[in-house]
């Protein structure tokens, strides 16, 4: 099986960087973001497997950027990214078109079986 | 109640038209005992007034609801006024004349208030004198002829017809006075009860939608309080956690090479710490202790210490002379740390991205006529004039990141110290703080040399 191909977009750059640093370390290709406008731009270059967007992003925002991310790259799972609790941004996960809410800090290992699992889908 | 309100011109009015009947009653055996005296011993000028008066007081009785109640009660003074001063100019003080001549004022009195009583009084007393000196000259019966009174029966009976038409008039007006009292009463103790219930009612709704508001205010708050605080625990935490997976497997594939990995797990760590440790100082207001520090050489060594990014160009302009003033150094850093940081994350925020932070930042420091002024300016993108008022409201930020307490935390550490925050900015120009203490007066300054 190939390496998924995640895209991880976060204002928080160290948060950002450092998931993407974590998911390379098992096997991953992921790439870091830090505005939704590089994210979208991202896409437009590449195709991911999966994004994990944060929900809080300044300028574009999350669920706008997700959303033109999801036109570009049809098939990408996504995720949204967020530190307060996932019923705080259930309805924009739906708004967004995302798989699921994720909440800060996340789980690496438990993130790659479900994007392994989301990928065979 | 006054006099014109419209209950006490109901009363007057009922009472009004009580008279009009007992009047008229009381008129039926006056007028026979005058026809009876016609007869007897020929005509008198005063019997075509009675009964003119008897015949406008039918009809009153009858209309006595179209007719105005002024016009009802004036006619009934002046009624009495009228057979009064007939009645003497007549027969001198003898029969009803008496009885008509008290009534008048009292009527005017009851039907209209005090002063028009008064005046009818006066009225009364005025024209009374004026036909007894008439009737006086001009030799005619006098006062209290004791042949008038058995010489002339019809005397006695306008008398006694007069005398029960004023005491029943008056028993009427005073027992229906006194209904309208009772029941004015018992209305302003069912209203009083009724209003005294209702305040009841709707000062326990108060206090309970009050309890709820300050339940709920103070729920959201510590909702909003929460949710800063997961939030900005919750990214350096990810981080942590992130970086510790890197860490492991690194470690498990035999990688020695740790330092940026680690470097960044401090880094969040010290970002958790800086959080907790902001909410701890806003919820702590400890007192200040102020010592006489040498403001100029503070504020370097305060600018020292802190991180600013190279990008960025420190202007320092300071321009007390070194004066040593007074205040809580500890105190004063927190606040001027605050705002310097402000500044700083306001040029980094403008800055592209991947970009380093640059621009310039501003310090200086000067002596007024009446404060000791820290100004600390960005050339950042400035805060639009309306979210401009809400930058002093805790867990209010612009940032991405931070919990909104510095500049609270800051200008209360001001006012502690008797001075204050200023705020001045221009979007896309950059954002001007003033930290201000008040000048210590000269004597002070001078003795600190």
């Amino acid at each position: 099986m190939t390496a998924p191909r995640v895209l991880i977009v976060d204002d928080d750059r160290d948060f950002a960087e450092s998931l993407a640093e974590a998911l390379e370390t098992l096997g991953c290709q992921a790439d870091a973001r830090f505005t939704g406008e590089a994210g979208i731009e991202a896409v437009s270059n590449q195709v991911f497997d999966a994004v994990l967007m944060d929900v809080g992003l300044p300028g574009l925002g999350g669920v706008e950027s997700l959303t033109r991310i999801r036109r570009a790259n049809p098939h990408a799972k996504c995720f949204l990214l967020t530190g307060y609790s996932a019923d705080h941004v259930a309805g924009q996960v739906v708004e967004a078109g995302a798989v699921e809410v994720l909440t800060k800090p996340i789980d690496v290992e438990q993130l790659l079986r479900r994007l392994k699992t989301n990928g065979q889908d | 109640l006054d006099h014109k309100s419209p209950d006490i011109v109901e009363i007057r009015a009922g009472i009004c038209d009580i008279f009009l009947i007992v009047a008229l009653i009381a008129s039926v055996p006056a007028l026979a005992a005058s026809l009876y005296r016609i007869a007897a011993t020929g005509w008198l000028h005063i019997m075509a007034v009675q009964i003119f008066l008897f015949i406008v007081l039918v009809f009153l009785v009858i209309f006595r609801k179209r007719v105005p109640y002024p016009f009802r009660a004036a006619f009934i003074i002046a009624g009495s006024l009228i057979l009064g001063l007939g009645g003497l100019w007549q027969s001198g003080l003898a029969g009803s004349a008496v009885v008509f001549l008290v009534a008048a004022p009292t009527l005017a009195a009851m039907l209209f208030g005090t002063r028009v009583g008064i005046f009818v009084l006066v009225l009364t007393i005025f024209s009374t004198g004026m036909v007894a000196t008439i009737t006086l000259v001009e030799h005619r019966s006098l006062p209290f002829d004791p042949a008038v009174y058995t010489v002339q029966p019809s005397s006695w009976i306008n008398m006694i017809g007069g005398l029960s038409f004023v005491t029943a008039a008056l028993m009427a007006a005073l027992i229906m006075y006194n209904r309208h009292l009772i029941a004015a009463l018992r209305d302003a103790n069912r209203n009083e009860d009724e209003l005294s219930r209702l305040v009841d009612e709707q000062t326990a709704e108060l206090r309970a939608a009050q309890s709820t508001l300050v339940r709920q205010e103070r729920l959201a708050v510590l909702g909003q309080l929460t949710g800063t605080v997961a939030h900005e625990i919750r990214n350096p935490l990810g981080a942590i956690a992130n970086t510790f997976s890197v860490i492991k497997h690194k470690c498990l594939q035999g990688e020695t090479d740790l330092r940026a990995a680690l470097d960044r797990a401090d880094r969040n760590i010290k970002r958790c710490d800086r959080i907790i440790t902001e909410l701890l100082d806003f919820a702590r207001a400890r007192g200040i202790q102020c010592e006489a520090v040498p403001l100029d050489s503070w504020l370097s060594d305060v600018l020292r210490e802190q991180h600013i990014p190279n990008a960025i160009k420190v202007n320092l302009d300071l321009q007390t002379d070194n004066q040593l003033i007074q205040f809580d150094p500890d105190e004063l850093r927190r606040a001027a740390i605050n705002v310097i940081d402000n500044a700083c994350q306001a040029m980094a925020n403008g800055s592209l991205e991947g970009e380093p932070a640059a621009g310039e930042l501003k310090i200086a420091s000067r002596v007024t006529a009446q404060r000791v002024e820290i100004e600390v300016g960005d050339t950042g993108p400035g805060i639009s004039s309306d979210i401009l008022p809400q930058v002093f409201e805790p867990l209010f930020s612009t940032k991405q990141f931070g919990t909104g307490l510095g500049l609270s935390i800051a200008r209360r550490i001001m006012e502690q110290h008797g001075g204050g925050l200023e705020i001045d900015s221009k979007e896309g120009r950059g954002t001007w703080v003033t930290l201000w203490l008040p000048r210590p007066p000269r004597s002070q300054e001078a003795s600190q040399g």
